[in-house]
């Protein structure tokens, strides 16, 4: 498991070094100012400010195409201009899909730097789920919320129950698409862990790291990745069980999703991702176990507007018994807001 | 015959005449959101059903379109029947829920029926009785001198709890079910439908977990372009004539 480990974080770090584009044989290297139009606006920024160009009119996939296109032509680092005209025109800022992703598996896809997105769930047992993440300069995020995936049950074949509002966050780093190359699907290296939680006289949490990958095809986008699991069931005699004990092909598992605009505005998403469930021990001379269970979503979204979008589906904790008395009927809002974005661009004064 | 069935006969006798008022040339009205006990897989945006059954038994469904491609609904239902046998089972009520994803007919290709993927939960908000899974195709044609004919086909995966176990502890065979359903528009009623529906339903008999069959048949009548009045029985599996229900529903949709 260290071997994974390191491996993963060694690609994740050396990821943003590949992701520099080559020098030009024969010529002197850095620093690569701004190409200077005879406009005198910045090159690659202006392009990809006409590229992106638009208000929330603009259809999805249009804003989607440029902002994939503008981002693959731009470099990674924009060094100021020397000679900035102050009667050049302000770009226009690209305005790309605020609200995406699938419904409950992480993907590759990261909101713009300073953007703020917020989301709440509910579904037909009155479960909730809140979920509060903002983007760190186009390549990361952070996020804080709760969740109730994570399902408890006292015996093989008892019901299971789900463990309500367990508090955790969640931090992401990873390169857009075609950043690295052409065609090169977006990346991102997450992990996420959930705080301490106490019930059933014990004490519980878990984490993940996972790499997943997503890339647009036409109008749909398909998302991939490996997830790595951990979970710790401390009692209150203090013994533990732990999830990485085991082997480690037992705590990693593949997940994935598409999501297809399928109508204006509305997409469909299907995802299956993996979330623990606590085998509690009524009889304490019993060992507690932690068991990975498949979790398959499907459902709609529909874009309200560039920065709003509303859910429903249909979530089943354990697929793999095709359990269907589990399965519950969610509804999920979600915003975004570029308010925090803004107002670090005032204070920039750009 | 019991008296219940007469009388629903009676009611269906009078629903059949009815129409003779209305304009045999009136347009033919949109198709059914609904049969007797299942959805069709068309599109609307707003649709709710009141009922009643001659036992006293409500049944309410109101559903909402999500956008172009899904619908979410909610309401009472009467089809979980539980019992010490089947011939002595009695309508647990209960509330549902369900979420629709659909396609429009020929959305996809030429001569492609509406399709359409559900889930439908029974229960209260704590416990989940039942569950079902369930695929649909749906069509219409204009039969020209015979009319006009709807008909809905599909399978359905089911997941039912008892004191005796769960249905889901058992082969896919014995939790997968077919359903079909037909609404007829005769020519010289356009506003009147029968309806034939073959479906199963969910019984927990003695504490044990099953589908049993249900036939449902009766008569629609559509008094307005968005509303109308069904009556219709239902027979199910083990409860003989005598174990017919009638009931009496009234509908609207946008």
């Amino acid at each position: 498991m260290t071997r994974s480990l390191s491996v993963i974080l060694m690609l994740a770090l050396c990821a943003p070094v590949w992701a520099q584009p080559p020098p030009p044989s024969g010529s002197p290297s850095p620093p690569p100012g701004p190409v200077t139009r005879e406009d005198g606006q910045e090159g690659a920024s202006s392009e990809r400010a006409d590229a992106t160009r638009g208000d929330d009119e603009a259809t999805d996939e249009a804003t989607d195409e440029a902002t994939d296109e503008a981002t693959a032509d731009a470099p990674l680092f924009e060094y100021p201009a020397t000679d900035r005209a102050s009667s050049a025109p302000k770009p226009v800022r690209p305005v790309p899909p605020a609200v995406h992703g699938l419904l409950f598996a992480p993907t590759a896809r990261m909101l713009n730097a300073g953007e703020i997105s917020a989301s709440a769930a509910l579904d037909t047992i009155g479960g909730a789920q809140l979920d509060l993440k903002v983007g760190l300069g186009g390549v990361a995020e952070f996020g804080i919320g709760t969740t109730d995936h994570v399902r408890i049950r006292d015996c093989a074949t008892c019901d299971a129950k789900a463990l309500r509002f367990v508090p955790m966050a969640r931090f992401v780093m990873g390169l857009p698409e075609h950043r690295l190359f052409k065609h090169q699907p977006a990346l991102a290296l997450g992990f996420q862990k959930s705080f301490s939680r106490d019930h059933d006289e014990r004490s519980s949490r878990w984490a993940s790291l996972y790499m997943v990958g997503s890339k647009r095809l036409g109008s749909a986008q398909l998302h991939g990745g490996l997830m790595l699991w951990d979970g710790v069931i401390l009692r209150a005699d203090g013994s533990e069980v732990a999830l990485h004990e085991g082997p480690v092909r037992k705590v990693i598992r593949p997940y994935g999703g598409f999501e297809v605009l399928a109508r204006d505005q509305s997409y469909v998403i299907v995802d299956l991702t993996w979330n623990p469930e606590l085998e509690i021990s009524r009889d304490l001379t019993a060992p507690d176990r932690i068991h990975l269970r498949p979790m398959l979503s499907w459902g709609v979204r529909y874009e309200v507007s560039r920065r709003v979008a509303l859910e429903a589906g249909v979530r089943v904790p354990d697929i793999a018994d095709a359990n269907l008395l589990d399965a519950q009927i969610f509804a999920q809002l979600r915003f975004a807001s570029r308010m925090l974005a803004d107002a670090i661009d005032d204070l920039q004064g750009n | 015959m019991s008296l219940h069935l007469r009388g629903g006969l009676a009611a269906l006798a009078c629903v059949a005449v009815m129409p003779r008022a209305a304009s045999a040339d009136a347009p033919a009205p949109a198709p059914s959101p609904r049969f007797i006990d299942r959805a069709a897989a068309s599109r609307g945006i707003a649709y709710v059903m009141l009922g009643a059954s001659h036992r006293g038994d409500p049944v309410l469904a109101v559903e909402a379109a999500f956008g172009a491609l899904a619908a979410v609904g909610f309401g009472f239902d009467d089809r979980l029947m539980v019992g010490a046998t089947g011939r002595d089972a009695a309508v647990e009520r209960h509330q549902v829920a369900w979420f629709r994803v659909r396609a429009e007919a020929q959305e996809w290709f030429r001569h492609q029926p509406a399709l359409d993927l559900t889930l439908e939960r029974f229960g209260d908000g704590k416990r989940v009785e039942a569950a079902e899974l369930r695929v649909a195709a749906s069509d219409g044609w204009s039969l020209g001198a015979a009319g006009r004919l709807e008909a809905t086909l599909g399978l359905g995966l089911w997941d039912l709890d008892g004191a005796a176990g769960r249905l889901s502890t058992r082969p896919l065979v014995d939790r997968v079910r077919p359903f079909g359903a037909l609404a007829w528009s005769p020519p010289s009623y356009p506003r009147t439908s029968f309806l034939l529906e073959g479906s199963f339903g969910p019984s927990v008999i003695d504490g044990r977990p099953r589908v049993d069959w249900r036939l449902g048949w009766g008569a629609r009548y559509r008094a307005f372009s968005w509303g109308a009045i069904d009556l219709v029985v239902r027979n199910r599996e083990d409860a003989g004539l005598a174990g017919s229900t009638a009931m009496v529903r009234v509908s609207a949709q946008l």
